[in-house]
């Protein structure tokens, strides 16, 4: 009996794999058994299906016209059934006819001492796909087209990089940071290693070419509210706060700020210099704009003041704006959002020493800035004392699974290093300590750089963790282990500079539900394979870029910033995206439109039409993921090839 | 909190309830009244939709039979939202049932009125008919048995009922309430906005103490609490004997699908195929895949199951199901830390995510994880 909904001539062929199945299962057996089974029309096996002359074969079976269907028993589709789709498109037959049935991961590497139920396990993998295969369709890829903008979240240097290479290659893009400038960490940095230039300085060009670039809108002091939409398709509302002054009368000239009388501690300067309510976080910031910190301001908190606006020749101060949401049209996505440091209040052990003389890595990066608070003197914040006698202790807060991160932050022991030639440099009486665990220092020229640290400015490395720090008079003393002498190590430091460990900046979760990406354990950005696909989250046409998916250096940011753009470049290169049609359906006669699958939809694809009181799927935004399918109980959500009647008459067959 | 309808005095529980209906339908405060009335010469009572106040003498809610769950008939009736006002009594069960089928969109509550009651328990369909038939006064059978269920006397009540914890309808717009409460007035506790209009007008006075009630109630679920069945150990023997008819689907309130998921004909199964079957497991049973279908039911329905006993009473090889889903579906309920028609506001499990949820299940798969 045939049914005409059913495949029934069915190819397979058997790989052996070299000796991978070969060697366990009974390939002989196999081919003999599955010749018998209802509907296959022909078996063949063959050493390696997928070399050059394995394809031939499969090729010219596509061709012959005998067969509707093609099963390969091999490995695991992961690896190949892209190979047989294409050969089969090659061929001329839908490449969506051809089942892969692994036999090797899920059968012959598995069962390597057990042969004969391996061959028994073999037999009953390949008549389930046959099964399936029966009751394939033919099925073409959905065409979307693409929006040709891009936008990118966050304007570090990661940011920054991704977004010059974009806009350099003629494609729009919207860079975006919630601070009012682009820049990030990298501005705030004074040298850095293993050159020692100056960060600014190479820096700041590039913020200028930012600023200057055709193709790039510029949206700081804004955030992302919403996405929706779709991989070449995504519909962004960015709200853009309100910085109580028409930037496009602002020209920057500052006098606002030389006027305001209220002065609060600077964020940019890590709370150690001094800003006012109104203020641009530095001098060299891009857009060079002035926001009004309305928590600090005066007018804001007593409703008097106002000299801002008496000041500016442009008329430019406007106490009644209100921050507005902006609607933005983009076709791919990249995060790169970078990081905080891990808080030093965190660390309980530490905390007796605290003082102003504590300092975390990017705050003693704004006290040896040329442009920082004290014009890069090195003094002690406390007293402005030249300190003679300075800690600096590695690895606070990472590399701790117990109590704090368990991560490396990767770029510390090179930070250090830096920071204890640049003290040096400039105290060069003075002593610094180095307590570490273990010296990282891969990468090139890295480790050079170190030992030059060590040799050529006598800084002492101590292996060793700090156990505690207090104080004593203006010092603070640092308790430490030597663990290659075995004593312990006791220092009267004038300052203590705590490397910190790195982590993902605030926000950051919000942030990646409202993209739909995931994070992993440690709150980075994960990406969607460690090693093939590092800038791709699982999200299509989302990206990740420097610190935000794992801790890395200027170097390393910039060369992933660039792997991010042309990923993007890539994906937009195409005039319209081609997606998988496997994708769910719902089949109307049998829903109940209780709306279940509603709401188990990652992808927003499900829409309850409440006057049909029927659920329908939009094939463009759906990824067969099969969420709805196990949701729904009257199995009215089904996927193309993938239905009910398919997954049945699959278990069929083995049990 | 509770509070009296003083305007309603009535001799007893049941003309109470009826005075209040026809208050209903009188003032057209609803469109219709939806609730189980006898027949001069029927054997049991079934459920009217009545539109004339006249039409309510005869209602029998408190009749200590349950033909059908009343959220089956609910799904029936508002299928498609009216626009015409309905106030139906319930018992605690179908309430809950109702809010499950609010939840998955197939019954609207829009112009929906719950009013729900205290709940005596039931007995066996089939066990009332045959007592009835023997009554002169049905009316006053039934309150004889209310009566004897407030004073503790025992009566005997279907088996499901015996273990129901949920015997007090807080969740409907309305409950009626009698357990503990030496009142002539109607009690009612107001639940809703939608209470609140249907007695907008009527004069109430506040029950101050309702302490006797809650110690009352707590001494039932206590007595109750230790007659269910926390495992079952023999499932496979107690389910032996179906023979798939199918009629615990039908009558169940929560199965809503449009054509069930274990129908053969929707596994595409062939003729051909028991014939394989038969081969290569050298027997099968047939008709086969009960075990499947049970399981399957309860998987599907498990979260929401409330518990009403309707499947164990239609069920003609007498397989205990009302007390085989209590046990299952209590288990998962609880690890979602979920009852079914508690509040309209909970979202189903199955519909929600939680990040701390299931994490004794997670435990089990990584024994190492933090």
């Amino acid at each position: 009996m045939k049914n005409p909904e059913h495949m029934n001539r069915i190819g397979v062929f058997v790989c052996h794999c070299g000796i991978n199945i070969a060697s366990i299962v009974d390939i002989e057996a196999v081919t003999k058994e599955i010749s018998k089974y209802p509907g296959v029309e022909f078996i063949k096996d063959y050493q390696y299906m997928c070399s050059e002359p394995g394809q031939m074969i499969f090729k010219e079976a596509c061709r012959s016209g005998q067969i509707d269907g093609i099963v390969v028993a091999s490995c695991s589709p992961t690896l190949h059934e892209t190979t047989f789709r294409r050969a089969s498109i090659e061929a001329g037959m839908n490449p969506y006819r051809v089942e892969i049935a692994n036999i090797r991961e899920q059968c012959s590497w598995v069962h390597h001492d057990e042969e004969e139920k391996a061959t028994e396990k073999a037999i009953d993998i390949m008549k389930s796909v046959i099964e399936r295969s029966r009751r394939n369709e033919s099925l073409t890829e959905v065409s979307l087209q693409t929006i040709k903008k891009v936008l990118v979240i966050g304007a570090g240097i990661s940011g920054m990089q991704v977004a010059l290479n974009i806009a350099n290659s003629g494609v729009e893009t919207f860079l975006l940071d919630r601070q009012p400038s682009i820049g990030g960490r990298m501005a705030q940095l004074s040298e850095t290693f293993p050159t020692l230039d100056c960060s600014q300085c190479i820096l700041t060009p590039r913020m200028v070419e930012v600023g200057q670039n055709k193709n790039i809108t510029l949206m700081t002091y804004s955030e992302v509210e919403e996405v929706s939409g779709y991989v070449g398709n995504f519909n962004v509302k960015i709200r853009r706060k309100a910085a109580y002054v028409d930037w496009d009368k602002c020209t920057g000239c500052g006098i606002c700020y030389q006027k305001c009388p209220k002065t609060v501690p600077s964020e940019f300067e890590q709370l150690i210099g001094k800003r006012k309510a109104i203020y641009t976080p530095f001098p060299q910031a891009v857009p060079n704009k002035v926001v009004i910190d309305n928590n600090n301001c005066l007018y804001f908190k007593t409703g008097k003041c106002r000299l801002c606006e008496k000041a500016c020749p442009l008329g430019a101060i406007d106490f009644e704006q209100k921050e507005r949401i902006e609607e933005i049209e983009v076709g791919a996505i990249v995060v790169a959002t970078g990081y905080d440091l891990y808080e030093k209040e965190k660390i309980e052990e530490y905390k007796m020493g605290y003082c102003e003389d504590v300092l975390d890595g990017l705050t003693f990066e704004r006290l040896l800035s040329s442009s920082g608070p004290t014009q890069g003197k090195l003094v002690r914040p406390s007293d402005g004392t030249v300190p003679k006698e300075i800690v600096f202790i590695q690895c606070v807060g990472s590399r701790d699974p117990d109590n704090h991160l368990p991560y490396c932050s990767r770029i510390c022991c090179m930070y250090t290093a830096k920071h204890t030639m640049l003290y040096k440099h400039r105290v060069p009486d003075g002593q610094p300590y180095v307590f570490y665990m273990d010296i990282r220092s891969g990468g090139k020229n890295y480790e050079e750089f170190v030992q030059r640290a060590i040799e050529e400015d006598n800084v002492l490395y101590i292996r060793g963790r700090v156990a505690r720090l207090y104080r004593e008079d203006d010092k603070v003393v640092v308790v430490g282990a030597d663990t290659l002498s075995g004593k312990t190590i006791v220092i009267r430091a004038d300052m203590v500079v705590l490397a910190m460990a790195m982590r993902p900046s605030g926000g950051i979760e919000e942030l990646s539900k409202k993209l739909k990406i995931q994070v992993d354990g440690n709150g980075f950005l994960s990406e969607a394979h460690p090693k093939l696909r590092p800038v791709e989250t699982l999200t299509q046409g989302v990206f990740v870029a420097g610190c935000a998916q794992a801790p890395k250096d200027i170097t390393d940011t910039v060369s992933q910033a660039g792997a991010a753009a042309s990923k993007v470049l890539e994906l937009l290169s195409n005039e319209k995206l081609l997606h998988d049609p496997i994708t769910s359906w719902i089949d109307e006669e049998l829903c109940a439109g209780c709306g279940q699958c509603v709401s188990q939809c990652s992808y927003n694809a499900i829409q309850l039409d409440e006057k049909k009181r029927k659920a329908f799927i939009n094939e463009i935004l759906c990824q067969g993921c099969g969420a709805c399918i196990v949701t729904c109980p009257s199995g009215a959500a089904q996927q193309k090839n993938f239905t009910i009647k398919q997954y049945y008459s699959m278990i069929e067959s083995l049990v | 909190m509770l509070q009296m309808l003083k305007g309603i005095k009535a001799k007893n529980h049941l003309e109470s309830i009826k005075y209040f209906l026809r208050y209903l339908l009188q003032e057209k405060r609803v469109d219709a009244v939806l609730v189980p009335k006898r027949h001069p010469n029927g054997r049991s009572v079934s459920h009217a939709l009545i539109t004339d106040p006249l039409n309510t003498e005869g209602s029998d809610p408190l009749a200590p039979v349950q033909t059908v769950n009343a959220a089956c008939i609910l799904k029936e009736l508002t299928k498609e939202p009216t626009d015409k006002k309905i106030a139906v009594v319930l018992r605690p069960c179908e309430v809950r049932a109702a809010i499950e089928l609010i939840k998955i969109k197939q019954v609207s509550d829009e112009n929906l009125y719950m009013i729900g009651y205290d709940c005596p328990g039931v007995y066996d369909a089939k066990e009332y008919m045959n007592i009835i038939e023997k009554e002169e006064d049905r009316e006053k059978f039934t309150l004889k048995y209310i009566e004897a269920f407030l004073s503790d006397k025992k009566e005997e009540i279907r088996e499901s009922c015996s273990y129901c914890m949920y015997f007090t309808a807080d969740s409907a717009d309305i409950n009626m309430a009698w357990i503990g409460l030496n009142s002539s007035d109607l009690v009612i506790g107001v639940n809703t906005e939608k209470g609140k209009k249907l007695i907008n007008d009527l004069e109430t006075e506040e029950i101050s103490d309702s302490s006797r009630r809650k110690e009352k109630i707590g001494m039932i679920s206590t007595g109750r609490k230790q007659i269910q069945k926390d495992r079952i150990d023999n499932f496979l023997d107690l389910i032996q004997p179906c023979i798939r008819c199918y009629n615990c689907r039908e009558v169940c309130p929560l199965c809503y699908c449009k054509e069930c998921l274990l129908e053969p004909e929707k596994m595409g199964y062939s003729s051909v195929r028991y014939m394989n079957r038969a081969i290569k497991k050298k027997q099968i049973k047939m008709p086969d895949d009960t075990v499947l279908y049970h399981l399957t039911k309860i998987n599907h329905m498990g979260y929401s199951c409330v518990s009403c006993g309707i499947c164990e009473q239609a069920c003609p090889m007498d397989i205990p199901l009302g007390m085989i889903y209590n046990v299952f579906s209590r288990k998962i309920q609880a690890l979602f830390d979920y009852v079914p028609g508690r509040s309209r506001d909970e979202e189903l499990p199955v519909t929600t995510f939680r990040e701390e949820e299931l994490s004794e299940v997670e435990d089990i798969q990584q024994p190492r994880g933090k």
